[in-house]
This record gives C-alpha cells, structure tokens and sequence, in this order.
C-alpha cells in the first residue's frame, strides 16, 4: 500500500466545480420561487449552502478516514440497519405531498432513502469480497444480495418513490457486473427488474400517464406531459449560449422544482449547451477518475466501494438528466452535487470522500 | 490479480463503456434540442409566457371643408378571454349567450380553447359591455378599440366609403387614403409566468392616423342629397348621381349617389349601393358631349358660333346609314345647333374634324381615361382609338353615343368651360394633417390648358343659350345665370344589345353663375319613369341644387333683384365677363325670401332713353325703361341693344332686373316681368325644342 497519501485534484476539481455551479444556480433557479413562497429569495440558497458546507466537511473528514476501517461487520451492518430503519421509520411520520420520505428535524429534512444507497454500496462492497470466489453462485452471493437489495428497495418504492429503487438497482447491477456476474444472472435481473418495475407501474395508474407522457408528451400539453414539455422548452430556448444567469422564464413557475428535480433544464435555458455539456464533461471525468481509482484500487473492497460510489453519483446524474431531456419517465431524482436538496448532496460528498480515500490509496 | 485482475479490468472498461454510450445519447438529444430545435422553442416559450394584445390605432378623422366631422373614431370596448383564467367556461357562455345573441357553444368553445388570449367579441355595444362588466366573470377582459362613426350617416357615404371589422378602409377615403388615416397598431405584451400573474408589460403605442380635411361642404352634400332622394321619388329612377365641383381648380364640394348606404352599417345593405356612381357607373353622355364636339371644331377654326349649317330637315347618311335628328331642323347656327341640340348639325362637325382629330380632342377633354380623383374605383370610360373607329363611329360619337364616361369626367369638362378652358384634376382630399409629425400635406390644383380663350368663350355663350333658350330652359333659376347642356340617352338593352327605346340616362351638366361660375354640377338620372328627357327631370334637379348652393355660398345673384332700400343704391348688374374669371370677394346677400321682387317705385323715379339707344361695343349700354311696354316691343328693344332678355309673364311690363338708366355691358342679361301668368317661371321660358333632345 502506497503510504504517499496523494489525493486526485483532477476528481476534486471536478467535484467543487459542480458543486459551485449548483450554489449558483440553486440562487437562480430559486430566488424568484423563494420570495414569492417565503418572503426571502435566499430561502432556499442558504440551505443549499448550508448543505453544501456540512457535505464538503463529511466529504473532507472521509477522505482522511481509511477505508479499509468499513471492511467490517459490525460497520457494515449497523450502517444498513440505520438506514433501513430510517426509511421504515418515515412510514410512522406525517405524509408530506402524499409520500413518506422526509424525517424532519430542528426545521431540517432529510431522506434516508440517500443514504440507503450509500449503506447498500458499502453493504455490496464488503459482501461481495467476501464472496469474491463464489459470486455466480445464487444460494451463497445473489440471494443474500438480492434479499438485501429488494428489502431496501421495496421498502424506498413505497413511500412511494421509484426513482431511488431504480437508481439502486442500477448500482447495484454494475457492481455485480463489475464483479464478475454471468451475463445470464444479468439478463434475469434485467427481466425482472422490467417487470416489478411494471407491476408497479400499473398499481399507480398515475405513473402509465407519465411513462406515457414521456414518449408523446404534447398528446397532453398541459397534464401529464407537462413538466416535459416545460423542461425541453427551457433546455431548447435556452440555444447554445444560453438566456444568461438569472435571466431564464421558464423557471418561473413552468418548470417543476427548478432548483432540484430539473435545475439541469435551469442551467439549459440559462447557460445553454455551452453549461449543459460542461456539467456532462464534469460527470465525465468524475466517472473516468472515480472508475480509475476503481481499477487501482489496492484490494477487492476498495475497487467495488469505488466503483459503487462512482455509480451512484454517474447513474443518478445521467438518469437525471435523461429525464429532463424528455429520454426516460419523469422522476423524481436530484442532479448530484448541482441539485437543491441537502440529503442527497450530503450523502452523496460523503461518498465522494470515501472515493477520495480509495483512491489515494490506489497504486 | 492475475486473470480475475484482467477480468474485473475488462469489467470495468464495460462500465465505463455503457455509461460512456448513456453520455453520449444524452449529448445527442443536448444537441438536437439545444441547435436544431432552438428557434421552435425559443417561440413556443415566449407564446406561453407573453400575451401579446394588438392595440388597434385610432384613425384620422375625416372633416368637410369648414372643419365638419364626416367621420370619427371612437373608443369602444372589446371583449377578450384568458381561457386559463375562466373558472366556469360554461357558465360564462351561457351568461355571454344571452348577452351577445351568440350559441353558448360557440362561446364556450373559444372560453375554454388553449392559450392565454381569444377574442369573444369585438366592438361591443354600450350596453353589453355595461351588462358583462357587471357580471365580473373571472377570465373575460376589455381591450379598447376604436371604431368608426359616421355621424352624418348616409352622408357623402359613397366619398367616405367604410372601414371594415378587421380596421382597414372598405371603400371610399377610407380606403383610398388607408395608409395615411389607418395609424399603426401598437402592441401589448404581458409577460407572464406559469401561474398566470402578469409581471411586466411591454408596450408598444399605436399611432394615430393623420386627419384628413375634404374639399366636400357637408352643406351643399346636404343640398345635393336632398335633391336627389327628391328626384329619385319623384322619377322612380333606379340610380342617379350628382357632383358639385368648383370648376377653378378641380375641388369637388358635393358627390352624391343613389343608392345609398349608411357606412355605420355598411353590412346591411347590397354591395351595389357602396357604388360611387359619381367615378364608377360609365353611360353614354349623350347630347352633353356636343361640347366636345363643338369645342374642338370652334378650336380648329373649322366653324365659327354663328356659321350657318344645314341641319337637312332631320336626317343625314354617313357611308349609307341614315342618322335621324330627333327633331327636323332647318339651318341653325352653331350656337343654336348646341342651343336645340341638333344631331346632324353637330354630326357635320364631328365630320370635318375628322376621326382623328375628333379622337385626340375627346383625349385631350378628358375622356377615356381617369381623371385621376383620388378616390377608389374610377372608370376610365370607354372610348375606342380612331383606328379602331368604323365608318358611322364619327357621327355617333360627335353626339355622345358609341362613347361611354362618368359623371365625373363630365363635370369636369364643364368646369372647364366654365373655368376659360383648363382641365383640371378633380380631388376630394384639401390637407391631410399628421398630428404626430406635425407634417401636413395640400393638395395643389392640376390642371393644363385644354382650349383657347377665344373657344371657350364662344361654347359659354352657346351653352348659356341652352339654359336661356334651349333645351336646357328649365335649369334657368330666378336669380342666377347658368349655361349648361342638357343629354339623353338611350342605354343599351344587354338583352338584345341594341338601343332600348324604354331605357334612357336623363343628364345635365352645367354651371352658375355664367357671369362668374361658382359651381359647375352634373345630374345624372338613370331610368327615370315617364318623363325621361335631361332638359325635363335633370335640368330642374340642376337649377334647385345650384340656386341653393348658390344661396348657401352667399354668392350675389347675378340676375340682380331692385334692393327693397332706395336709398341704399341701386345694384347694377355683375358685369357679364367673360367665362374664367375667378369670384371675387363677395359681400354676404341682403335677407333673401326668395321671391323676385320688382319695385316700381325705382322704375317711376328714372327713365332713360330706350328707343334711341344704340350698341357701342364695349361702352356698356344703358338699360331702358321696359315698363309698360309689352313682351315683342321689349324683345325686340332688347335684341337691338345686345342684351339678353329674359322675360316672364304676358301682357306689359311691370319690373325689370335693371335700373333703368343704368349702364350695363353688351350681353348682360336683363329681366323683365310682366303683368300677368308670371308665377311658373318653367312655361315662361319654354324653348322651342324642350322636350326631345338626345
């Protein structure tokens, strides 16, 4: 092990470049919509900073704790018991919007949903090294994992929230595949995910309209399909170079939760193509330096926490802004390190601590 | 790590592939969306975000020549929709559907359509925008507009034409001078957000119109439409037209046609009657356009006023075909070939001119192309080049047949004669004023020198022969003097293509005062019932409007009554000058009742010598003491003298125009009354030919 502790610039510049961005634009997106809802336009900004500087000082602190101290039981456990009691416990706490995701405390929300994709990765990490001989076999390695996976999943898509099980899901297969997994394990899963993914669908009849609003969304302009048209009116007006900061209408009550949900179609209107490829090129290289890290990593449980972690933040990011760009079923998912929404954000430079570890462990 | 290390390696490239691809359909759609589909976006985000209300401009008001409104705009209010605001659309159609006399369905369509902006209705009444402001239905809003109020309704309608729904001219000035008048619509643009609060407005004003001030007298329109709702009652003719012009300069005062319309509501009645028959209806002129004919035979030196010409007993051969005269007459002179109207007389001229002369002198008067008024759908006439002429075509058109013009070409050919024989441009529109530049526009008179003085003068006196003693006796009026001539003609059936011996368009053209023109008028009267002959319902029509109008200008009659004040002086005569002579300032009339009164009084106080006085050219000539003489020893004083004797009545004289004693100049016309049957002042001075013209 390399005792040189040499931390990975090029990733950390990626990652404070988003998150300044995101400060900005949470203000631009959200100031108009903040003092018209509370009086103050910085309403939502300072929370966002807030966030911002308690998940810089996780993602700090990570980075300088090793790594290899997760490779335990009793870590990994208690982390997924917290997590999953977390979300349990929201079915226990007043609805907010009709869905069950927020513990709110001392005027604070939090989703533990997000962390549950941190506990799960961590999980998946550690379970899969330890099964690193066996990981086709189904009684020993996919049933333990899958009991885990559905368990969490199932418990997040009842609150009811698809988007995260997805995004879960997503991470989840890859790291198996990274791991070694039988294309044929792969091909079931996918199978069955489509399928669960479909009887969900069908239970909440609502969520047909948005599937469907997404492949034709002007067939209803000012019902299901409205948030997509909204979106891709912001991201088409917004041209190459953009309206300009804080110069974007579509934000103005149009486009739904402009700083969280669809800030990407924020910075298309106001930044343009010029802001949208930028952010796309910063989740590139955040990808390419997290999957490096990956790669280099010096043991098994480093390569999948790495690999894992960088799932989590890309898959998240490129689902995002898919969605807004009209390519896949609204849902609601935040734009990592960019979007307003503080659990996310803090779980997510959490993560990026514990990759800044890996990797500068890496050989 | 050996080969697992290879593996977990190839594993990971996969990764970084599948989201590499994930990356790439993403920048794609950036793209697509971003460059290739920009603009439509860009346009279907500021359709939802702005409202864009046009805001329609007020139009230029349209005056009379003393500053009379003819047409104004005014602010009304139309109704408008934001469907996105109408909670009920249901409620609310039913609710306008019985305001506006509208299917709720319809209404509740257009409540309930897409989009933020409908029109409901525009240019509401008072009252339904009173009843629907009251009901204060969420979603329905006003916008102000202007529309377009003709005071005077039927007024002048055919000059003034209309303006449609949508704002533009219909016809008339107001279409004519729509670019001037119209303005230029500003805009209202409210930007708006998702929920509907407006949070800005941009607005663009409109700009007025500029105001346009017409050559027309609202007076004298009046006057003339009068006159012609009179007639077309009295003659239960299917149309008829009438243009008052001042011949110095081509203004025209009064253009009236029937039938009318009101532009208020200009919808309501047949397309036909928007005809502006002055400019657009072509017949045949008829016997008026004798002038022509003489006019340029007397400019070529071909003839002279008094040259004797046999009319051949009423009927002449051109290359094989018998023309009738309508009438048998002997030898007339020119002046009394144009004073009888006589067809083979006027036809032996139009025959020494010759087709092309005759061709070039139509041309050169104004026929057969427009005018050049500026008012929408003139005709040009028709009127064929002297090639194309047949062999009989130069009889037919020296008497105004084979040749199609407009009132208003004719007018103007009156004018000109009465103007000393320039052609002008007719128009309608004196200024027009730009009240946002500042900028005004006049309009100059146009004209160039059709005939000589000499020619001129010589068809003056012809034409005033008309009225004295010709066909056209029946437009003599009491205190004025006026030339004039007198048509009629046939029209042709389109049924069978001939000449219909039912169908005729009566006319007179002519002017007054002779001694100055004020005023030259042509009637025209299109299918008159029973009488048909121009001298008998045109005529009469003629001499009511020009006496009014004469009287409304407080134009000094001519034909000068003794004052009521002895005391006061004695009014001599207008000195009879030549035609062209612009009026000169006049005094305003002493309080008219219309009648002619003689004071004998005046004639008992002077009497000069009659029978002694002899003609000396230009001297002047005193006026004898006609009292108590009877009507041929009185004609025959007269005709001695040079002097034009108009007399009514029979029996002895017992008042005369003049002061006796008074000197007036050769060709004045002096009146004398005599003692009984002096009331109808039509038998009185019946010509030899009154009926019967063509």
């Amino acid at each position: 092990m390399a005792r040189k502790l040499k931390p990975d610039w090029i990733l950390y510049a990626a990652v404070l470049a988003l998150v300044a961005m995101g400060s900005i634009l949470v203000f631009s997106s959200s100031a108009v919509l903040a003092s018209e809802a509370y009086g103050n336009a910085y309403f939502f900004s300072f929370r966002h900073l807030v966030a911002v500087g308690l998940g810089l000082a996780a993602m700090f602190t990570l980075t300088r704790i090793d790594y290899t101290l997760y490779r335990n039981p009793a870590v990994v456990f208690s982390f997924l018991s917290l997590a999953t009691v977390l979300i349990a416990l929201t079915y226990f706490l007043p609805a907010t919007a009709n869905t069950h995701r927020w513990i709110r405390f001392a005027g604070f929300s939090f989703q533990p949903a997000e962390l549950a994709k941190l506990a799960v990765v961590v999980f998946l990490a550690y379970f899969l090294e330890r099964r690193r001989d066996r990981i086709n076999d189904a009684r020993f390695t996919l049933l333990p994992v899958g009991v885990v996976v559905v368990a969490v999943c199932g418990l997040i898509a009842f609150q009811p929230d698809l988007g995260t099980p997805a995004a879960l899901a997503g991470i989840v297969g890859l790291m198996l595949l990274a791991a070694g997994l039988h294309y044929r394990w792969i091909a079931l899963a996918g199978v069955l995910a489509a399928s669960a993914l479909g009887i969900l669908v069908y239970m909440y009849p609502y969520r047909v309209q948005r599937v469907f609003a997404f492949i034709d969304p002007l067939s209803d302009p000012l019902g299901s399909g409205y948030q997509i048209i909204q979106s891709l009116t912001a991201m088409g007006s917004g041209g190459v170079a953009g309206v300009g900061l804080m110069a974007g209408q579509q934000k103005l009550f149009y486009l739904p939760e402009p700083h969280t949900d669809f800030i990407f179609a924020v910075i298309g209107e106001e930044v343009g193509l010029i802001g949208t490829l930028t952010v796309l090129m910063l989740y590139g290289v955040f990808v390419w330096r997290g999957l490096r890290a990956s790669s280099r990593a010096p043991d098994l449980f480093g390569t999948y926490l790495a690999l894992g972690v960088t799932m989590m933040v890309a898959i998240q990011a490129l689902f995002n802004m898919s969605v807004v760009l009209g390519l896949l079923p609204t849902k609601g998912m935040p734009l990592p390190f960019l979007s307003y929404g503080g659990s996310s954000l803090m779980v997510m430079l959490a993560g990026v601590g514990i990759l800044m570890n890996v990797s500068q462990r890496s050989g | 790590m050996g080969i697992r290390g290879a593996r977990l390696q190839r594993r990971i490239a996969i990764v970084a592939v599948l989201m590499g691809l994930w990356a790439a359909v993403i920048g794609v759609r950036l793209y697509s969306l971003q460059v290739v589909q920009s603009a439509e976006y860009r346009q279907r985000a500021s359709d939802q975000r702005e409202r864009v209300i046009e805001i329609s401009p007020r139009r230029g008001s349209i005056y009379d020549r003393n500053g009379n409104e003819l047409a104004v705009s005014i602010e009304v209010d139309s109704l408008y929709a934001d469907p996105s605001h109408v909670e009920d659309p249901r409620a609310a159609a039913e609710f306008l559907s019985g305001v506006l006399n509208e299917p709720a369905t319809d209404l509740e369509s257009r409540l309930d359509s897409e989009g933020a902006f409908s029109w409901i209705r525009r240019k509401l009444s008072k009252p339904e925008a009173d009843r629907i402001r009251a009901a204060r239905i969420p979603g329905l809003y006003f916008q102000k507009e202007f529309e377009r109020y003709y005071p005077n309704r039927e007024l002048a309608s055919h000059v003034l034409g209309f303006v449609m729904r949508d704002g533009e001219g219909g016809s008339g000035l107001e279409y004519r001078y729509d670019d001037l008048i119209g303005g230029s619509g500003g805009r209202e643009v409210v930007l708006r957000d998702a929920r509907n609060r407006s949070f800005q407005t941009l607005e663009q004003q409109p700009t007025e119109g500029a105001h346009l001030t017409t050559t027309i007298d609202q007076n004298i329109q009046y006057i003339v439409e009068r006159e012609v709702a009179r007639t077309i009652a009295a003659t239960r003719a299917r149309a008829m037209s009438v243009v008052v012009m001042d011949p110095h300069g081509g203004e025209v005062l009064a253009m009236a046609s029937f039938p009318q319309f009101n532009p208020n509501e200009y919808g309501r009645y047949p397309q036909e009657s928007w005809r502006n028959r002055a400019v657009a209806q072509v017949y045949e002129p008829g016997s008026t356009f004798k002038i022509v004919t003489a006019g340029a035979a007397l400019e070529q030196g071909l003839t002279t006023l008094e040259e004797l010409i046999d009319c051949q007993m009423g009927h002449i051969y051109i290359s094989g075909h018998r023309i009738n005269d309508h009438k048998p007459f002997g030898t007339l002179s020119v002046r009394e070939i144009l004073q009888y109207s006589s067809d083979v007389g006027i036809i032996k001229l139009g025959m020494r001119l010759g087709d092309p002369l005759l061709a070039d002198y139509i041309t050169r008067m104004g026929f057969g192309r427009k005018t050049g008024i500026d008012l929408p759908g003139e005709e040009r006439g028709l009127f064929k080049p002297a090639a194309e002429w047949s062999n009989v075509s130069v009889g037919a058109i020296s008497m105004g047949q084979e040749i199609g013009a407009t009132p208003l070409q004719v007018v103007n050919l009156l004018s000109m004669v009465a103007n000393g024989g320039t052609l002008y441009r007719p128009y309608v529109v004196q200024r027009a004023e730009d009240l946002r530049t500042g900028r005004t526009t006049e309009t100059r008179p146009e004209g160039r020198r059709v005939l000589s003085e000499p020619t001129v003068r010589e068809l003056h006196d012809a034409l005033r022969s008309v009225v004295t003693g010709g066909t056209g006796v029946n437009a003599a009026m009491a205190a004025y003097t006026a030339a004039g001539k007198t048509g009629t003609a046939q029209k042709i059936d389109p049924a069978t293509g001939a000449y219909s011996p039912t169908a005729f368009v009566a006319s007179f053209a002519g002017y007054a005062p002779a001694t100055r023109p004020e005023v030259a008028v042509v009637v025209t009267i299109d299918e008159p019932v029973g009488p048909h002959g121009g001298g008998e319902v045109a005529a009469p029509a003629f001499k009511r409007i020009v006496e009014e109008t004469l009287r409304y200008r407080s134009v000094p009659p001519d034909i000068p009554r003794l004052l009521p004040d002895p005391a006061g002086g004695r009014e001599a005569a207008a000195p009879e000058t030549a035609p062209g002579a612009r009026p000169e300032p006049r005094t305003p009339p002493a309080e008219d009742d219309g009648s002619w009164r003689i004071l004998d009084a005046v004639f008992e106080a002077e009497a000069g010598p009659v029978d002694n006085a002899s003609p000396s050219a230009g001297a002047g000539v005193p006026v004898p003491d006609f009292r108590g003489r009877g009507v041929r020893q009185a004609v025959e004083v007269c005709r001695r003298l040079g002097l034009d004797c108009r007399y009514q009545g029979s029996g002895r004289a017992i008042g005369q125009s003049h002061v006796p004693g008074g000197i007036v100049p050769m060709g004045a016309r002096v009146e004398i009354r005599f003692s009984a049957g002096h009331d109808g002042a039509a038998d009185a001075f019946r010509a030899p030919t009154a009926a019967g013209d063509r």
